[in-house]
């Protein structure tokens, strides 16, 4: 068993099988060896911890992805935004816990969480006009009317037809 | 002096906090006026940083991401379909006009801007180039994927665009209509080209090239795969095929005459580890000696619709080959299955088979599929009716449409879609020629102006075997209820309708009413327009806009009205003859004659356009 204390303080314990799914953890015992001190997550919330102890619960046994093989897929793999129908379950939240979930993911290294999210992310994106990109996000429209007009003249082909 | 030293605590006090967040000043360390004015400070910047605003990005929960994570999301965001044409609400162009943050993100990812389907024939040319050498720029060198697709087929602008990343395209899918004539890129100077396709465009199957061995003679030297399935190989081009370059393919998607052709490409293609093949029409077996190939791994081959309904066990295929290395073997539309000739085949390249699947229009018997399992106990033996390369289908329906008459029902299945489909010769005639099924008369002629004809099309269950350049003509038997405009032709085949009513108006009985007449009646468009001073520009018909010019110019004697268009139904954007006369969007402007011109106040008509104009 491992023990992790989160960001506020709250102390939990996992399966070593399951928390090995972070290949950042992974190798902190690795380094360290077998231990009963809890493992400080700075970063992490209980809330959001809780989440991701979730997923890799579900995961686990699953074969962890090699890291060259994804590095060769990178170039030239196929980008699918299929997400399984547990791991769409369990990403539904709201915006503000998916966005903990993807930073705490890329924290604590857990490369299929990760992925989930950013598709999730994706998917939202995917088929929005930039204004309601911007409304979804909550993003503050930063262009001046020059740059405006320049990449409405860089976009404007699609419309001519 | 007190400042001094006031200041030295103040910033010692700070960068302990900075290391330590939740950490108290501690008050025995530090005097109290010095953790006042400390105190004082903090207000002070946390009043400063909120009248300043919010950083940018930090408003929103998605600006909290670290700009690796919004790159791979912008990743994912590209269209999975390979064929989407680029347009403002899809990544990438739609990611660099949200903020500047995104923008620098996008346009600085090579990565995301190595897709794009090029479209050429509609539109402005000038200002799509522009946008294209824009898009493919920001590829920086790496590897391209492109489509093409060109409506006019008027493809030397084309060329010139892609000259400058010649070498950087690794895979291309190419659009070709039916009437493309000849292959209009010449392969050999895509250096860095692994990948290519070539595909009908629009509804016409079968683009019939010319001189595609022209083309395909001579493959870059990196091209691995190859896939021409709806283009016909014809023997003549395959037995004139004898270039090296074609050892290189490791993936080859074909249609050819026979199926019994077989040796003669893996005798091409040494290297090979994926074939699929459509064999269309039946062809005598080849006399070719024994060929072992040792690469190919996957085969997938399927007959036409004609074989699948009439061949039984005569393949012929696979006597003369031995493929020591094969795993997965497909087969759909190629009748009764050729049991014997199979097994004789597996035994003697002693392969390691793991799937072999019989798809639609493939028939096998029980104890056939159970003597496979027998011979490898961990086969995965797939019998699926439904399965069949769509594609395939739709190819073959076509060469089918010229065999035979009757309709052909057809499942066509993908994952997630099943539907029934019939093809029916008399209903795509319909479609092309507008004569009703009911008054079609079929008829085969040799050629658009030989008048003899070589069969008539009156019994469905006979085949009708078509030739090339060969032309169809249909003839309508019952003319009154018939509505018919011109005709399409085909480069392979013609197809003609002879109705021909609509061309000789004199046969038509028609209402006459002189002028007199017209402009004496109060219910007409013309004592409509009188009641309201319509304005025209040109008789007949109405077009609205604002003056914007008026005077002598340069490019014609008189007086002139320039006019901007409340829609784009004008000429120029402004200028004529190098001179800026007015100043308008493209298409909107255009200079008339004074007396074309009703001046008053005529505000901008709304437009509703037709569902069918978009």
């Amino acid at each position: 068993m491992v023990h992790l204390v989160t960001s506020d303080n709250v102390e939990f314990v996992v399966d070593k099988e399951v928390v090995e799914r972070s290949v950042l953890i992974k190798n902190m015992l690795e380094d360290v060896g077998e231990t009963d001190q809890s493992i400080p997550l700075a970063n992490v919330s209980s809330a959001v911890l809780r989440k991701v102890i979730e997923y890799c619960e579900h995961h686990r046994g699953e074969p962890l992805p090699s890291a060259d093989a994804d590095q060769n897929q990178d170039e030239t793999r196929k980008r699918t935004t299929d997400i399984s129908e547990w791991d769409q379950k369990f990403i539904t939240v709201d915006q503000e816990m998916l966005f903990e979930i993807i930073l705490a993911a890329n924290y604590l290294d857990i490369k299929s969480l990760l992925d989930v999210g950013c598709k999730t992310v994706a998917n939202m994106i995917k088929g929005k006009t930039p204004d309601e990109i911007r409304r979804l996000f909550n993003i503050v429209n930063d262009f001046t009317p020059e740059e405006e007009a320049q990449i409405k003249k860089e976009n404007e082909w699609a419309e001519d037809r | 002096m007190q400042s001094n030293t006031d200041s030295s605590a103040i910033s010692g006090t700070i960068s302990r906090l900075s290391h330590v967040d939740d950490m108290e000043p501690e008050e025995a360390t530090i005097p109290n006026h010095v953790n006042y004015r400390y105190w004082q400070l903090v207000q002070e910047m946390a009043k400063i940083v909120q009248s300043i605003g919010p950083p940018r990005g930090s408003s929103s929960p998605i600006g909290r991401l670290p700009t690796e994570i919004l790159a791979e999301i912008f990743l994912y965001c590209i269209p999975e379909d390979a064929n989407w044409a680029p347009a403002p609400d899809l990544a990438p162009m739609q990611l660099t006009a949200v903020c500047r943050q995104w923008r620098e993100i996008a346009v600085n990812m090579p990565n995301l801007w190595r897709r794009l389907r090029l479209e050429i024939g509609h539109g402005d040319w000038q200002q799509r180039a522009f946008c294209y050498e824009s898009y493919l720029k920001r590829s920086r060198g790496r590897q391209l994927s492109l489509t093409l697709e060109c409506d006019n087929n008027n493809w030397t602008e084309l060329r010139s665009l892609l000259q400058p990343h010649v070498n950087q395209i690794s895979s291309l899918h190419v659009g070709l209509f039916s009437d493309a004539g000849s292959f209009p890129l010449v392969l050999a100077d895509f250096g860095g080209l692994e990948e290519l396709a070539i595909y009908p465009d629009g509804d016409d199957p079968a683009p019939a090239l010319d001189n595609i061995e022209d083309s395909i003679t001579h493959l870059p030297p990196n091209m691995r795969s190859l896939r021409l399935l709806d283009v016909l190989l014809e023997f003549r081009t395959l037995t004139s095929l004898n270039s090296p370059s074609w050892a290189g393919l490791t993936n080859l998607e074909v249609s050819v005459e026979g199926l019994v052709r077989l040796p003669r490409l893996l005798r091409l293609c040494p290297n090979l580890s994926s074939l699929t093949m459509i064999g269309v029409f039946k062809v005598a077996n080849e006399t070719s000696g024994q060929l072992t190939h040792n690469k190919l791994q996957s085969l997938r081959i399927s007959g036409d619709l004609y074989m699948r309904s009439v061949l039984f066990g005569l393949l012929g295929l696979f006597d003369s080959v031995t493929l020591p290395n094969l795993r997965i073997v497909e087969v759909s539309n190629i009748g009764g299955w050729a049991h014997k000739e199979f097994k004789a085949f597996i035994e003697r390249s002693q392969c390691p088979l793991e799937s072999l699947i019989f798809g639609g229009g493939a028939r096998t018997t029980a104890q056939q599929r159970a003597e496979y399992v027998t011979l490898f106990p961990s086969l995965e033996l797939v019998v699926d009716p439904m399965r069949s390369e769509q594609r395939i289908f739709e190819f073959t329906i076509f060469l089918c449409l010229l065999k035979m008459t009757s309709i052909v029902k057809l499942f066509v299945m993908s994952p997630d879609t099943r539907s029934e489909r019939r093809f029916d010769l008399h209903a795509k005639l319909e479609l092309i020629t507008g004569i009703p099924i009911q008054n079609q008369k079929i008829l085969l002629h040799n050629g658009d102006d030989d008048s003899q004809v070589v069969a008539q099309l009156d019994h469905d269950a006979k085949p009708l075997d078509v030739r090339d350049f060969q032309t169809i003509k249909v003839v309508d038997a019952n003319l009154s209820t018939s509505f018919t405009t011109g005709c399409k032709r085909r480069r392979r085949v013609c197809i003609y309708n002879l109705t021909g009513q609509l061309s000789d108006v004199s046969q038509v009985e028609k209402l006459e009413l002189s002028d007199d007449a017209y402009a004496q009646r109060t219910d007409s468009v013309l004592a409509y327009k009188q009641r309201h001073k319509a304005e025209s520009t040109e008789p007949g018909f109405n077009k609205r806009g604002a003056v914007r010019f008026f005077g002598q110019t340069e490019f014609a004697a008189g007086l002139w009205v320039g006019v901007e268009y409340d829609e784009p139904m004008g000429k120029n954007d402004g200028p004529l003859k190098g001179v800026q006369y007015i100043t308008c969007r493209p298409n909107y402007g255009v200079f008339v004659r004074p007396t074309k011109v009703t001046v008053g106040d005529f505000p901008v008509e709304e437009i509703y356009f037709d569902d069918e104009e978009i």
